[in-house]
Parts: C-alpha cells; structure tokens; sequence
C-alpha cells in the first residue's frame, strides 16, 4: 500500500545513526536496484525521525533518495515492467516525508519551500478547471503528490484521486498518467504529525493546530479536514483555547469561500462562509489576514448583500468587522472610534444619543462608518435596554453631519443598526442573578478581566455603566429618578467632583464659567455612605479636603483637570485598599492597583463625559468652600429623641 | 436654609456622660457643613419612652472630623480645618477668624495645623492628632508639638487604651502602637495581607483585637503580634467594641454580631447598615450609615435583642 505512517522511533541519537547508515547504503547502491534492496532502504528509512536530523544531513538523504527513485523509475521504464510500483510509491512517500521535514515550520507557500531546496521542481500554478482545490503540486516529468488532511489508503482510493485530479486539470493529464503508472502519484497526508492520538485520520481527529505551518492553511484539503465536523463553538465565553487556534483556518475559508461566489452558488456560499465566520477569533488571526479579510466584509460585503443574507448577516459581519479593526488597533489608550479609525479601513464617527433630551448619563454611542455601516455599542449580551435608535433620540443633532444622519435612517429602515457588545471578550463566568439592591430590578450582574480591560474603552457610557455595575455600584445623574434604581441601604450618590467646588461659597449659585453644571444634572456613583472613619465616603471626602488644602494651602489655584486626576488617584487608594465590601458576595474582595485603576479611570471617564456634555471647560477654576460662613449655626437644630424599638 | 441631612458619625459614654458627635448639610454644600455635639442626660432607661432629656451642647459652622472624651468627662473635637475644640477652656482663644461656634458653658477654640486631621483621643494633658497627611500631633496639656514619626499609610482611628496607651490603625494593615515614648507598628503574621484597611482595635480580657471591613478579625496572639482569628469576605467589620468580656462587631448591612471566640460568631439583629461600635458599662451603640435623619441605635445584651432607635 502506498502510505508509510510517520516513524514511531524518535529517540534522536538512534535516527542519526540509521540516518548515516541509509546514507552509506545509498551512495552504495548497486548497478541495478533489485526490490529486496529497494525494500532494505525503505525499513531502514521508516525508522528513522527526519525531524531528528540535522538539516544538512536531511538535504543530502533527500536528494540521493531523489536520484535512486529517478534510477529506479528509468530501469523499470527501460525494462518496460512495472514490478516495483508499490515500493516507489513507498519510496516518494518518503521522499515527500523527508521534503517536508527539510522544510519544516515554512510560512512561505508549500511548493515554493519544496522547491527552495532544488530538489524539487513543482510547478507553480497548473491550469485548472474552475472551482478545482489546488492542492496538487505537479512535477513536469516526475512527482503528483495530492496534498491531503488524511488519505484513502486504498488502492481502489488512490486511482480514484488520480481520475479526479486528471479531470481537474486536463491540461495535466498525461502526466498524472505517467506518474500514476510509475508510482510517483500519491497522496500526502501532511496533517499526520500533527494529529493527537492515533496519527491516522477519522474524522473526530484533533489536530495541534499551533503547531501546524502557517503556509499550510492555504490548501483547500488541509483546511476541510481542520475544520471537518468541527463544533463551531461561537460562545465567547466558552470558546476553548483549540476552537480559537482554528480561526486562521476559518479566516482562510471564510475568504476563499467570498473570493469563489457566483450568482449560482452565491447564497450557499454565503451561508457556509458565515457560518465559519462565527468560530473565528480575530486576536487569534496574523495582521495580515485580519487586514484582508477586514477589507472584504467592510468593503465587498458590507451592503452588498441581499436584503434577506443582509438582515441575517450583518450583525454577524458588523461584529466581526469591528472585532478584527479593534484587534488591529490596539493601542490600550485610544477609544472604540479611534481604534477602528486608525486602521484606515474605517472612516466613522461617533454619535451620542438619549432617550431624554435632559439625560446625560448614560448616552448611548453609535458608530457610523463612511460606507454606510451602522453599529449600535452596548456592554451586555443581551444588548441594552436604554438603547435609542431613532434620529429624534440624538443628542447635539444639529452638530452631526446629513450624511450620517442619513446613514442612521437608511440602517434602520433596513433593521440593519446592529449592536456591538464591546465588553464580549472580557466577561467572566455567567450572569449573576443576585437581585442585588443597587443594581435595576431583574438586572444580572457579571464579572469582568478588568486587568485585561484597556483602558481606551472607558470613554463610552455603556461601558463605564457596565464596569461599575461589576462591583455593585450604581451611576447616574444626581437628580434623574430612576424607577427601576433603588438606592441601597447604606449608600449615597456621591457626586465625582464635589458640589460644593462648583458653588459661590455661602450661596446656592453655581459659579460663573462652569457651562450648564447644576447639582442636579452632574455625574454620581454610589458609595458605602456615611462620615464616619472607614467609610468609603469619609475616606473620599478626606482624600479630597487633602487635596483642596494643599492647593489652598500653597496658594495655587485648582482647576477642575487637576481635581479629576486627583479623584482619579483617591479612588484608587480607596478602593485598593480601603475598598469595603458593600455586600455580601458582592464586588471583587479587593482590587489589585490595576484593577482599582480601571474602575476609577471608569469613573473619572463617567465625570468627563458629563462635564464634556454641560460644557464645563476642564481649565475652570473651582475650590472646595470648607465653612459655610453665611450659615447660622442654628440652622442646624435637631432635639435628641427616642423614636422607636425595632 | 434648615439642615436636610444629618448623620450620627459617633457616640461615647463615659463619666456619666453620653454625647454623640452629628454632622449636619443642606443639599449642595460640603460633605460635612456645619456639627454639633449633643449630650443626653436622662430619658434612655425607659423603653419606648419619647422623653429623652438632652440638648446640642455644641455647633460649629465647620466639619468636625472626629471628637473624644477624656476619663474625667471633658471633650475635644478637630475639624477638617485643622482647628482643635475644647469643653474645657485650656485653649487660646482664636482672633480674627470666620470660624463660628456656639456652645453651652464656655468653650475654647484653637487653630492647631495646616494639615487635615482625621482622628482624636486622649486625656486633657496627653492628646494625640493623626492628620491623613500622616502627621501626628501631640498635646501635653499646654503644648502642642509635631511628633518626628508618621505611619506610612493614611490613618484610621485612633484608639486611647487605660488613659496613656494609644493605638492608631491606618491603610495597608497598620496597627502602631504609642509605648509612652515612641510609636512603634505591629507586627503581623503571614496570614495577614499587607494592604487590608484596620477600621478599629479593642481590648477584650487583656487581649487586643482589630478588624477590617475586608472580613478580617485579628486576634494579638502574643505581644505585638496579630493573627488571623476569623476571615470571611462577605463580613465588612466596620467596628467592633468590647461590654462585660465580650467582643461585639459592627457588619454594616451584615448586621451586629457577637464573636463568640475559635471561630464562632453569634448573630444579634440588622439595621440599616451599621458602621460604628461604642460601650458603656452597661449598653452598646451602633451608628447607622443612614445619613438623613441621624439616627443611631443603642442596644441592651440580654434585653430580647432590641435595637431602640435614638434621634
């Protein structure tokens, strides 16, 4: 039978030794080369771990095995027999065998790292007929080697590929013949050594696919039987480390599967390709791929579709246009918009809207692309139940251009604004359903990798909501009443930045210069309440006057900037160290600097987005009125009591 | 422009007097405005009883931090501002300042840092400042003076222990003690992490306990030396105190607990969300994170587990 599986004796020492005593045998061969020789050399050869070898050693086995299989093949052409085809087919197995090795972990296409070692000479692109698998490689006058992921075995099998490949390239015919009958025709499962287990193919195999050469996923064959009966597992959150090393496959696929579309297959096509799309990874996929295959959904197919492929697809392409543009651009710092804009496929602005012209907190954030695609951010699976989608809902409309006015109206009377749940691939473990105080009625809480969140992706309200909904605590505007919020027991809706620095000391005005800022309409998260030591809200309130004296102190003026960063830093302080358990089991136990720095950053972004909205300048000069000096101490009159046994 | 927010922040009695420490604010202003400390003389004997006799014996137009009561009765108090409040009229008088303040008998007022203090305790001749600057200041009666050590975290509480020994807690798991000369931090076992807030120390039978709203409570299993003694996440210890041999804690909404010793604590009765822990001899007070209407609780151990609500 023409197959030799791959050498079950590894020990490195023991190869080389037979590898010199195969090389000695072959410089020593005999005029003419009978079968028991040729049989010797094949034993000797199937014990031997090419990848053992040094590559030098590898090169010269390889091309005096090449020059007796072309000795053997003229004696058997000049004697006019065919006795030892079995053997020759042995024999080019091993040779490809041995080709590979001497290739080894190529990103380069497979034919041209064969032939790289000028002991090959296949060609480069035989004609063939349309919607063949290229997965031939054809030598003029010498080998065809079928490129397999698994092989039929059989001899019934191997004329079979040969009948097809002749069919597929008729231009070839001739010469398949010739080397079908020589016995230089094969099929080559180059997937063997990287198979776990039994290293012949089922269809249940696992594959090591980190280990496979990259160059490899081009062919048709190897990519079929990688991704044969693969569960396709699209759960970000259960993906299994080996269903994400698929996805350059499935890239590749997913790409030859659109490049090979015509109006007959075009649906099937789309269908089977989509489906793939679902299991891909974009961080799992080389920069390269992750550009081509960015510019065809973003390009080609992004409303190019069919209404009916579009309404079912364009969520599905939307998210993985936008997951391969973010994993592009990576940069920890920049926002959603700025990551995808940088890879210069997208041209997209940012679009705020709310359902209430006086809500500022949380704004929902549509990202409208140049070429008409429309997505919706959100920071729950389920997407978000404050989303607006109507042009009526968009804040500031008179400073958003026509034309992505026009986009929107376009992309929802096709229902094609789709979501883009940004928070997917940093949510851990599920849905907590703690009907936890604090957080909205029915609301499921989850936990994130907040080391892993960049920071970037903060400067959305969705996501600053989410990330502190994560350690059980609400945000809102001060004064906007929520029904579905209860405000814990214990709690309090700290304003971020102080009231008081925006008031006239011993007044109720707001001082001039800060935009439309009132107490009301400012930016709140809740804290464990309370001034008494140890306090969330004491430990705040103490950082803060810290801070506002040292100002006062060195008579240097504090600008709102200079009171965020140091915001920014007392919330990390509180919360790494001082960070109180606001409930049971709620919240992480305690931050890590990182950790507590993203949950700060989140809401500082909360406070900056806010003010950006009131148009309070960042340069404002504010301080924090200690004394209330207007006020009669009298104001204060409260008379002891008991009022109750409970 | 009445108050609309008020909040108990702390209660002490002691020498037959029983005072607690209210901050008041309108919507808007600081966090802290305007305090007062009021003192309750009789009424609280009588369950169910309306008829508490007591008054504010105190305002100021500033935020008090932290105030304390010294064995024989008299009170200090510090404000945000750095200024240091006296019952006792051992102060000078403050001149030329904005800084209002009214009292019933005579009270005396004095600018004593630039810094924030954070926490007071002491004895009229021996008071000790933490600042959250990490200063700690001294007062000796007549002088006030700057002491050359600073624990090398923000400060907590700090705690007087048999007049003269005092305990201060701060961030990061530090426990410093004051031997009558110098400060010195305790140390921890392994088990203790290094970055946990200590929110309060008390002595019980001799030995010393301190608990951490990270769900700690440590036990000084030899001298100067805390170990873990229970740990539980879900337990936030805002506080705890100690009445007749006995460990009581303060779980915010987990509610008031008694540590029954090797791991075992007894649950007593929840509250709102309870943040504070003080004794006399012969009752407990729990401060409430409540911070609308001032409300604190006092509790009687063995009297049908019932919380009466004061204010």
């Amino acid at each position: 039978m023409g197959y030799i599986s791959y050498p079950r004796t590894t020990g490195s020492r023991q190869s080389i030794r037979r590898a010199y005593e195969l090389y000695r045998k072959l410089l020593t061969l005999p005029t003419v080369i009978s079968i028991a020789t040729l049989e010797e050399i094949l034993n000797l050869a199937y014990m031997i771990g090419w990848d053992s070898l040094p590559y030098d050693l590898k090169l010269k086995l390889l091309a005096l095995m090449r020059s007796t299989q072309h000795r053997i093949v003229e004696q058997e052409e000049a004697d006019n027999v065919s006795e030892m085809v079995p053997q020759i087919r042995d024999l080019t197995t091993t040779i490809v065998d041995l080709g590979f090795s001497v290739i080894g972990n190529v990103n380069a296409p497979i034919i041209e790292s064969l032939n790289k070692t000028l002991l090959f000479s296949f060609n480069q692109s035989p004609p063939m007929i349309q919607n063949a698998s290229p997965n031939i490689l054809f030598e003029n006058d010498g080998l065809t080697v079928v490129i397999t992921g698994g092989t039929s075995h059989s001899e019934a099998g191997l004329a079979n590929a040969a009948i097809t490949a002749m069919n597929n390239y008729p231009d070839m015919a001739d010469a398949i013949k010739r080397s079908y009958i020589s016995g230089e025709f094969i099929e080559y499962d180059v997937l063997s050594k990287y198979r776990e287990g039994p290293k012949q193919f089922d269809q249940h195999s696992q594959y090591q696919i980190g280990k496979i050469p990259y160059a490899y996923f081009d062919e048709h064959a190897i990519r079929k039987a990688l991704i044969n009966n693969r569960d396709l597992n699209t759960d970000e959150n259960t993906k299994t480390e080996e269903s994400k090393e698929l996805s350059p496959v499935l890239a590749i696929e997913v790409l030859d599967k659109l490049d090979k579309t015509n109006e007959a297959t075009h649906a099937d096509s789309i269908h089977e390709a989509m489906n793939l799309m679902k299991g891909i990874d974009a961080d799992k996929l080389p920069d390269k791929l992750k550009e081509d295959l960015l510019k065809k959904l973003h390009g080609e197919l992004n409303n190019s579709l069919p209404p009916e492929l579009a309404r079912e697809y364009q969520p599905l392409i939307n998210k993985t246009a936008i997951d391969l543009g973010l994993s592009l651009a990576k940069d920890p710092n920049l926002s959603i918009v700025e990551r995808l804009n940088k890879t210069g496929i997208f041209d997209m602005n940012e679009i705020e809207t709310t359902p209430h012209k006086k809500r500022l907190y949380p704004v929902t954030t549509t990202l409208v692309d140049k070429s008409g695609m429309v997505v919706t951010l959100t920071s729950r699976p389920e997407g978000y139940d404050r989303e607006t989608k109507t042009i009526k809902n968009i804040l500031n409309i008179d400073s958003v251009a026509d034309a992505d006015i026009n986009a929107i109206k376009t992309a929802n009377n096709a229902k094609l604004n789709t979501h883009y749940d940004a928070l997917a691939k940093y949510r851990e473990g599920n849905a907590k359903n703690e009907n936890r105080i604090g957080m909205p009625i029915g609301k499921a809480r989850f936990d994130y990798n907040l080391e892993g969140l960049p920071k970037g992706l903060l400067k959305n309200d969705t996501i600053i909501q989410e990330v502190l909904w994560s350690d059980g605590r609400d945000s809102k505007m001060y004064g906007h009443k929520s029904n579905s919020v209860t405000r814990p027991i214990g709690t309090e809706y700290e304003h971020v930045s102080n009231q008081s620095k925006f008031k006239i000391p011993g007044s109720k005005k707001i001082i001039d210069g800060a935009g439309n800022y009132t107490i009301r309409n400012a930016f709140t998260v809740s804290v464990d309440d309370s001034q008494n030591i140890g306090t969330e809200h004491r430990t705040l309130t103490d950082l803060d006057i810290k801070h506002a004296r040292s100002h006062s102190d060195a008579g240097k003026p504090m600008t709102l900037e200079d009171s965020l960063q140091n915001t920014h830093s007392n919330w990390i302080e509180m919360l790494s160290n001082a960070g109180t358990l606001r409930e049971s089991g709620v919240g992480k136990e305690r931050y890590t600097e990182n950790g507590a720095d993203i949950i700060a950053s989140a809401i500082i972004a909360g406070e900056r987005n806010v003010m950006r909205r009131l148009d309070v300048p960042l340069d404002l000069e504010i301080e924090l009125n200690l004394k209330d000096t207007k006020r009669n101490v009298d104001d204060s009159i409260v008379t002891p009591s008991l009022t109750g046994v409970v | 422009m009445a108050a609309d927010k008020h909040q108990t922040i702390k209660i002490i009695e002691r020498a037959k007097r029983l005072c607690f420490l209210m901050l008041h604010r309108v919507e808007g202003t600081p966090y802290k405005t305007t305090s007062s400390i009021f003192e309750i003389y009789e009424g609280l004997e009588t369950r169910g009883s309306t008829n508490i006799e007591g008054e504010a014996i105190f305002r100021t137009n500033t935020p008090i931090n932290d105030f304390t009561m010294t064995t024989t009765g008299s009170i200090w108090a510090i404000d945000v501002l750095g200024n240091l409040f006296t019952d006792t009229g051992q102060l000078s008088p403050l001149e030329n300042s904005d800084i209002q303040f009214e009292s019933i008998n005579t009270w005396s007022i004095q600018n004593i840092t630039g810094k924030t203090p954070t926490c007071i305790a002491g004895e009229d001749d021996d008071l000790w400042i933490a600042t959250v600057e990490s200063n700690l200041i001294h007062y000796n009666g007549t002088q006030f003076s700057e002491v050359s050590f600073t624990p090398d975290a923000q400060p907590v509480r700090m705690i007087a222990f048999n007049k003269h020994d005092f305990i201060l807690t701060t961030f990061n798991s530090g426990i410093y003690e004051y031997d009558g000369n110098e400060w010195e931090k305790l140390a921890l076992t392994e088990h203790v992490p290094d970055n946990i807030i200590i929110n309060d120390v008390t002595l019980v039978n001799g030995v010393r306990y301190a608990v951490s709203t990270a769900g700690y409570i440590l036990k000084e299993v030899k001298e100067g030396l805390f170990d873990v003694e229970l740990y539980d996440p879900s337990k936030p210890w805002y506080a705890c105190t100690e009445l007749d041999g006995e460990l009581y804690l303060a779980g915010g909404t987990g509610g008031a607990h008694k540590y029954l010793g090797n791991g075992h604590l007894e649950f007593i009765k929840q509250y709102d969300s309870l943040i504070g822990a003080s004794s006399s001899n012969k009752r407990l007070f729990f401060t409430l994170a409540d911070s609308i209407t001032g409300t604190f609780v006092e509790y009687t151990p063995n009297d049908e587990n019932e919380f009466s609500l004061i204010m």
